[in-house]
């Protein structure tokens, strides 16, 4: 890994560089007791059915935590390759780079081994202020040389290559000269970075934005791609919403598929993050990514359900908390 | 055209504070027939409002449940516009709200409706504690001597710290039967007045709390990992008018339990 540094794409795919893990589910501590007693328990007995391959975490929660979350990390990290996701990097902002961030991803790096890291291509904060969201950027040319320099510096500290992900987005400026995919591949091309195709993602940008999924999936630099992301979004009749509170729907599920038949074997992760379900359940969603890699086309349609009569609409909220940062609730016995 | 430094900045002044120059925003979003400029901007502005109330109100839950939604939210509300995170982590967010709540109290000449005032601001601090001993080292994976009296008594020099997982504060009110009811997830019932000092700790991974007697209270201050135990016994004794020999059989029982459950290790 000590090899790749920044600069432009070499000509071996990254995703051969780096290992496939198979199929994943992000690590949350609702499902910390269940796990305990079960898939990290040696002397339980494992089922038929394939259960988890390996686990995402998101960085910022594990950083400076020192409490349970960092104990039930190690006991993962014995028996699962983890990969550590980020949300606070802010690699496009104009602010500039958090050295003391850097610095505490690179203490985590160094204690967990990650199979890689990622984080967004967005930012998420200006003067010094950190919304904890994933703005959007506007694809321009002067963008596209401010995140290059930037990526190759934080490559450069960090001694590997970042995997980025495309952003759900609700809004595009009028300034953008260039489209996400077109951005996407001149980034890659010039820092060697890789790619985290988010499929939930772009079914919810295009639609928010009226654009094909299938075309922006085809054009994208497939030699970069390393990664997966499924997760179930919020239809709000005008626009999508990315929640990551439900079933991954159909129309994610046929993306999914193109992206695999484009990248075969990537590694997929299963995003759920709000109202998020028993880890069983959660298991039976990611096994229908094997499914639908066997041909099956699995899920339902994602409508639109408009609010029964006087009933205002419900309230949603993109990046959901549990995304940024678990604050744990205090548990008694 | 905004340049990406001005266009970051304008973004940031719409999203946090909501302040938006409506010919700009025609010149800077694409709006379309399925939703406008404004809208697509609405969803970023209220996302950042709803999501760090979420978390405030994940932090704060107790007294969220005790205050009720509106009064919770605009007192949330106006801590966040006062200080908003300028951290990469949600767990430094709500930091400074107990230090917001006691700065921004109504001033009251009466001292029984002062009293009142101040359960937020104390409330909030005992569940910010809660919070900390989460993400504390604590003494879980820590290899823990045994400790009993006699040991104790031929060890005057020792030196005990509170574990990084240990919080002593004084309060005027039993939040003890708050805390527990919504730990049960049952109805919170509204503190009583009840001046105490209360111990948060963390044991086998769970947060306790406990209410200490005044003289459990002083030991546990008075162990800042330097003194001599029974230099602090002493200082404690004469705090709380003990007799020094009932302080000290009262401390050698209790004081192996407390480094037992890991709210004080010995210094090595
Ligand atoms: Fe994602």
């Amino acid at each position: 890994m000590n090899s790749i540094v920044s600069g432009p794409a070499p000509d071996v795919a990254l995703a051969d560089a780096l290992p496939r893990l198979g199929f994943g589910v992000g690590l949350r501590n609702c499902h910390y007791e269940w796990l305990l007693k079960n898939d990290l328990d040696l002397t339980h007995e494992p089922s038929q059915s394939p259960q988890v391959d390996w686990f995402e975490i998101i960085s910022e929660n594990f950083m400076d935590n020192h409490g349970f979350a960092r104990y039930m990390l190690d006991r993962v990290r014995e028996r699962y390759p983890v990969v550590m996701h980020g949300v606070s990097l802010s690699i496009g902002s104009s602010d500039p780079l958090n050295r003391e961030y850097i610095d505490g991803l690179k203490v985590l790096i160094d204690h967990v081994k990650p199979a890689w890291i990622s984080d967004h291509i967005c930012w998420t904060g200006i003067a010094g202020v950190n919304t904890h969201d994933l703005l959007p950027l506007p694809y321009t040319e002067a963008s596209l040389r401010h995140v290059v320099q930037r990526v190759n510096e934080v490559q450069d500290i960090l001694q590997r290559p970042l995997i980025l992900e495309n952003p759900s987005t609700y809004l595009q400026f009028k300034s953008s000269d260039m489209s996400e995919w077109q951005f996407i591949n001149a980034l890659c091309e010039e820092t060697g970075c890789g790619l985290l195709l988010d499929v939930n993602n772009v079914f919810v940008s295009a639609f928010n934005h009226g654009y094909d999924p299938e075309h922006y999936i085809r054009s994208l630099p497939h030699d970069r791609i390393v990664q997966m992301h499924l997760a179930g979004p919020t239809h709000c009749g005008s626009h999508m919403i990315d929640t990551h509170d439900t079933e991954v729907p159909r129309q994610v599920w046929k993306l999914y598929q193109l992206a695999q038949s484009l990248v075969p074997d990537c590694s997929t992760l299963l995003e759920w993050d709000a109202n998020i379900p028993a880890f069983p359940v959660l298991v039976d969603e990611l096994n229908k990514a094997r499914q639908a890699l066997s041909g099956e086309l699995p899920g339902t349609d994602l409508e639109y359900q408009p609010p029964a009569s006087g009933q205002a609409a419900p309230t949603v909220v993109s990046t959901p908390i549990h995304h940024n940062l678990q604050v744990e609730y205090a548990e008694s016995d | 055209m905004l340049n990406l430094t001005e266009l970051q900045h304008w973004f940031g002044l719409a999203v946090i504070r909501r302040e938006l120059d409506p010919d700009l925003l025609h010149q800077t979003v694409v709006g379309t027939e399925q939703l406008s400029a404004q809208q697509r901007m609405g969803i970023y502005a209220e996302g950042y409002r709803l999501r760090l109330l979420e978390c405030m109100r994940a932090e704060y839950s107790c007294l969220y449940a005790l205050l009720g939604e509106s009064m919770f939210d605009s007192f949330a509300m106006e801590y966040l516009a006062a200080r908003p995170s300028n951290s990469h982590t949600l767990f430094e967010l709500g930091r400074g709200f107990p230090a917001f709540l006691a700065a921004t109290r109504p001033a009251v000449n009466d001292p029984a409706q002062l009293r009142g005032m101040k359960m937020p601001e104390q409330l909030a601090q005992l569940e910010r504690y809660r919070v900390m001993s989460i993400r504390g080292q604590g003494v879980e994976r820590a290899l823990i001597e045994e400790l009993d009296a006699s040991l104790l008594l031929f060890q005057p020099d020792w030196v005990f710290r509170l574990a990084d997982t240990s919080f002593v504060f004084d309060t005027d009110f039993d939040f003890v039967p708050c805390i527990d009811a919504l730990d049960q997830q049952k109805t919170i019932p509204f503190p009583s007045d009840r001046p105490q000092s209360l111990l948060v700790y963390r044991y086998g991974y769970r947060i306790r709390l406990q209410r200490l007697e005044p003289w459990q209270a002083a030991f546990l201050q008075g162990c800042d990992g330097q003194a001599h135990w029974q230099q602090v016994q002493r200082q404690v004794a004469d705090k709380c008018q003990l007799d020094s020999g009932e302080l000290m059989a009262l401390l050698i029982t209790w004081l192996p339990e407390a480094v037992q459950k890991g709210i004080v290790a010995v210094v090595d």
